[in-house]
């Protein structure tokens, strides 16, 4: 059988079989049919090429380097194929010689190829990085960056400008955790990177940025020392940045704003807001009509510097960037129909969901404009997309829409978005796992239609199944969801959901490692103890015997306000229950005592709840007079009257208000037994004689802090004051009039109160503030 | 409205205040003569101007060979060399590796080398149309040329012209020039553009003496009140013969 020029050609490869100048052709003749050739480039992969070019590029041999210099060449051509190919490098181990191609003292040409080869190799984030922080290689590659001393040989300026240039771009792509970040910044880059950002030179100021945005991302530390820095003719950075965002070339452009993005969100660069604003929002939203590359990777950018800020997606939203994404949404898709090609563009695809779903993040306003640009019906099927990153971007979107009440009632369900919902809590990938139970925390809430038809699918075991699922976000979003699954709900569907969830599993909550589990899991407590003495009791039950108020002792003990404050809740919840209910904080002295010692918490909020406690603990009973006589001879012995009286000269007047609410129950007992002390101050209270009501809270609504980042986690809480000793109870008109805005709202339990009937005073729903 | 009228004495009296840098005169000659490629006359004028080239000289020949190479038909010959001069440039241009591949296709054809130019479109444009599928009409209407006369008339017969050849090499010369961080335009075309601009916007506010054939710069003053007749438009002149 006849062999074909190619494999003739990687035959010639071998040590031993030809002389070096054979297999420098040989070499050559691969390198011309692979580039540009993706067929080709497999062709040879599968002949076994690879390891005969990692003997090539592993010799020590330095007399010759043309043959190293095709060689390294020929691997960079195969890593500009796709990811497999580079994987198919990386796994026979060319990185390691590859990095010890970067010779300072070697053949400038050689160092061009291998940076140039590795550069492509980390355009996969499937690669490790680990090899470049060992050794020297960091080292040498900041030293490669230097263009500017005199050492260089004459005649090798383009080389050595264009090898800096390559390094540029390799330390921007290994970039990505903050200890990188940090080494690349001990290794002196960034001074260097700066000359290279002053160059001039087009090409070096573009990868200047890309490693300058790359090392100021998400690291406000290393951001406020780049914004701090001088440029050779001492302009800052930032200025200098900005002329660049004018640029000519569109790739200049979008490099500069992605720079001047990262600075903005790290925060250091308060002075150039309006510059942001005025040149670096429409400058981005124009790029949404470009092509290629720059079109593709604008909507990732715009989305990152508009998230979380209300007047930034405001004015995107004015500038018509709606339509613009919703028309590139939805052609694509008509495109994949025509072609029946699918892949090619899912990048553009997830960055512009993604855009979308940071400018309807925030703003009422901008989700209408998103519904009404008819791109919805695109991005539900887009959450059944073959491509992870489009599937999580579109269920992102989602999750911005469905903080919208009106949405929840009508677009949502009409755009038919729970059946893919539900299909991606059972998804592999995390990222998507993470958005899709955010969105879940909204779709189950009470003004969703879809509440109901999700429990049937059986909503409650798939939670069971994620909060086994090893990360804090699912876990989080998980107990947000069954909170706002149980808010307000009817005795039997709080019975029907802790049935299939188990009580154990809230107690694994309850004490989970993340702080903001345990927060949630007490709201979800909060949640399920309020209302009615049945649903208390069934806690109690749940839990067994005594363990809940356990739980609740140990939880007040720990420094955290969050948890303080919500575990203090659940006992004025538990303290509108049955006599049983009472008795059983009464008897915990340890709780006792943590209450008193809240009544001094420096926040108000936890003053307020403490008083709260009091309140309910100590409410009139007609039913029951001695144990309520009892339970206020009890707290009186242990100095809690004195205290309420010190906090009658609170600053925070809704401390003041809760604290003539409990005195007056100190003042009545007063009255009816008369044997109370301090009744000399008793006078001044200037409590009126209106009936007021004890105080049962629930949290829930809205979806919760979603991301991993660990910023903006929100406290978040509704409260509800209600007379349970105190029948009818009528409507709870604040459970539907809450914000459809996941943002928004104070804190703080209202105070409105209600002579006859029940009180509802809403405090508000928090939350909602995420960061992908 | 009355248009206002200068005097050729005013006129170059306030030209006289306008400084214009020998310097800047040098290095827009020098900006000229490298990317059109006058690599002699570019070495030349340094030497006699003391102009520093921003770039080495060397880039302008690998240049013009590529660019000869294209005039000749000689693409693999082309393609041979970018990928010394730079390989990542064809590996990360699909549109212009796509128009090389073309080119080949039309000498083929031209040179009646039938059977290898079906199977050179088979092996080579074919998978590249399947991955961009844009790519497609051209390569179906390159594929047209084989049902037609080569030398009769034919809708497809401007894919033989020499301007074919002319706006690949152009295509390539400006990816060379941009791996090498350079503007693909010269500045000089641009400034005269601009000047021609000025004076017709001028021309809508006043009467002065203006300049209408650039080759020459003199000052003309036209007549109060004549017609205002604009200069040839936009002679870009980047055409440029081979090396």
């Amino acid at each position: 059988m006849t062999l074909t020029p190619h494999e003739v050609a990687v035959s010639q490869l071998a040590t031993d079989q030809a002389v070096p100048l054979d297999r420098i052709k040989s070499l050559r003749f691969i390198k011309n049919n692979i580039i540009g050739n993706k067929t080709k480039k497999d062709l040879y992969i599968q002949l076994g090429i690879v390891s005969r070019l990692q003997d090539i590029i592993s010799t020590k041999d330095d007399k010759d380097s043309q043959l190293k210099i095709q060689a390294v060449i020929v691997l960079g051509s195969f890593a500009f194929g796709n990811e497999s190919n580079i994987l198919a490098l990386t796994n026979s181990g060319v990185v390691e010689p590859l990095l010890n191609c970067l010779n300072i003292v070697g053949d400038p040409k050689l160092i061009e190829a291998a940076a140039r080869t590795l550069n492509a190799i980390y355009s996969s984030p499937k690669v490790s990085r680990q090899q470049l922080f060992m050794g020297n290689h960091l080292h040498v590659l900041v030293q490669l960056l230097d263009t500017f001393s005199n050492k260089h040989r004459p005649g090798q300026e383009i080389i050595q400008v264009h090898t800096a240039e390559l390094v540029a771009s390799i330390l921007a792509r290994c970039c990505e955790t903050l200890e990188q970040q940090m080494q690349i910044a001990d290794s002196g880059a960034i001074p260097l990177l700066m000359r290279l950002l002053a160059s001039g030179v087009s090409k070096s100021q573009e990868a200047a940025l890309g490693a300058l945005a790359a090392l100021v991302k998400d690291n406000p530390e290393l951001a406020q020392v780049i914004a701090q820095m001088r440029l050779e003719k001492g302009e800052r950075p930032a200025p200098f940045i900005l002329r660049l965002v004018r640029d000519k070339s569109p790739t200049m452009r979008l490099a500069a704003a992605t720079c001047l993005t990262y600075l903005n969100r790290a925060g250091v660069i308060p002075e150039h807001n309006s510059d942001i604003m005025l040149t670096v929002l429409p400058i981005l939203v124009k790029m949404l009509q470009l092509t290629g590359s720059v079109q593709e990777t604008a909507p990732q950018v715009l989305a990152h510097l508009i998230w979380e800020s209300e007047n930034m997606q405001k004015a995107v939203c004015d500038m018509e960037a709606i339509p613009k994404l919703a028309s590139i949404i939805s052609q694509m898709d008509e495109e994949d129909n025509v072609y029946g090609i699918v892949g090619q563009k899912d990048k553009l695809k997830e960055n512009s969901l993604l855009a979308l779903a940071a400018i309807s993040q925030l703003k009422e306003d901008c989700r209408k404009q998103v519904i009404e640009a008819k791109v919805l019906s695109h991005i539900v099927s887009a959450m059944s997309h073959p491509s992870v990153g489009v599937r999580a971007a579109a269920c992102q979107c989602t999750r911005s829409l469905s903080r919208s009440v009106k949405n929840l009632r009508t677009s949502l369900v009409d755009a038919g978005i729970e059946n893919p919902l539900f299909q991606l809590l059972s998804d592999e990938d995390l990222g998507v796992l993470r958005s899709a139970t955010a969105t879940l925390c909204n779709i189950v809430l009470d003004v969703s239609p879809m509440k109901k038809t999700i429990m049937e699918r059986g909503i409650v075991s798939k939670f069971v199944r994620m909060i086994s699922y090893g990360d804090n976000v699912v876990r989080l979003n998980t107990v947000w969801a069954i909170k706002n699954l149980v808010f307000e709900a009817e005795s039997d569907v709080k019975e029907n959901v802790m049935r299939q969830f188990g009580y154990n599993n809230l107690v694994l909550l309850l004490n989970d490692s993340e702080p903001a589990v345990q927060e949630q899991a007490l709201n979800l407590v909060r949640n399920l103890a309020h209302r009615r003495e049945h649903d208390i009791e069934q806690v109690f039950k749940g839990l067994g015997n005594g363990q809940l108020l356990s739980i609740i002792e140990e939880k007040l003990s720990w420094d955290d306000p969050k948890l303080l404050e919500h575990a203090l809740y659940v006992l004025v919840n538990i303290a509108t229950g049955s006599e049983y209910h009472k008795q059983s904080i009464l008897k915990r002295q340890g709780i006792l005592r943590s209450v008193l010692r809240s009544m001094n918490h420096e926040s108000p909020a936890i003053r307020v709840a403490s008083i709260w406690v009091i309140i309910n603990l100590t409410w009139p009973d007609d039913k029951v007079p001695d144990s309520v006589h009892e339970c206020v001879t009890l707290l009186r012995s242990m100095g809690i009257e004195d205290r309420l009286l010190a906090l009658n000269a609170d600053h925070d007047l809704d401390v003041r208000d809760r604290v003539k609410t409990a005195l007056q129950h100190f003042l009545a007992d007063q009255q009816q037994y008369g044997h109370g002390n301090n009744s000399n101050n008793n006078n001044n209270n200037g409590v009126s004689s209106t009936t007021t009501r004890a105080m049962s809270t629930t949290t829930g609504m809205m979806s919760p802090d979603l991301t991993g980042s660990g910023n903006g986690r929100h406290s978040h809480m509704s409260s509800r004051h209600h007379n349970p000793q105190q029948p009818p109870q009528s409507n709870d008109p604040s459970a539907s009039s809450s914000s459809g805005d996941a943002h928004g709202g104070s804190g703080g339990a209202g105070s409105a109160m209600d002579t006859t009937h029940i009180v509802t005073g809403r405090s508000g729903a928090g939350g909602g503030h995420d960061r992908r | 409205m009355a248009k206002k009228a200068i005097s050729k004495e005013e006129w170059n009296a306030r030209l006289a205040e306008v400084q214009v840098d020998r310097d800047d005169l040098n290095k827009l000659i020098m900006n000229y003569l490298i990317i059109e490629g006058y690599k002699d006359a570019a070495e030349k004028f340094s030497q006699e101007s003391g102009a520093k080239p921003p770039v080495n000289l060397e880039s302008i020949q690998n240049r013009m060979v590529v660019r000869t190479a294209i005039q000749r038909g000689h693409i693999e010959e082309a393609i041979e060399r970018v990928n010394d001069l730079n390989p990542e440039i064809l590996d990360t241009n699909p549109k212009l590796f796509f128009h090389l591949q073309q080119q080949r296709l039309i000498e083929f054809i031209r040179e009646g080398r039938v059977m290898e130019a079906l199977e050179f479109a088979q092996e080579e444009l074919a998978p590249r149309g399947e991955e961009n599928p844009e790519f497609l009409p051209e390569l179906e209407r390159t594929m047209s040329l084989l049902a037609f006369d080569l030398n009769g008339p034919s809708p497809v017969s401007d894919l033989l012209t020499p301007a074919q050849r002319q706006k690949l090499a152009s295509e390539l010369n400006s990816a060379l020039l941009l791996s090498q961080s350079q503007e693909k335009d010269p500045k000089l075309p641009a400034l005269l553009k601009m000047c021609q601009w000025a004076q017709q916007a001028l021309d809508e506010r006043c009467t002065y003496p203006k300049i209408k054939d650039f080759t020459k710069a003199e000052l003309v003053m036209e007549p109060m009140g004549a017609a205002v007749g604009g200069g040839s438009q936009g002679s870009s002149s980047s055409a440029v013969a081979g090396a």
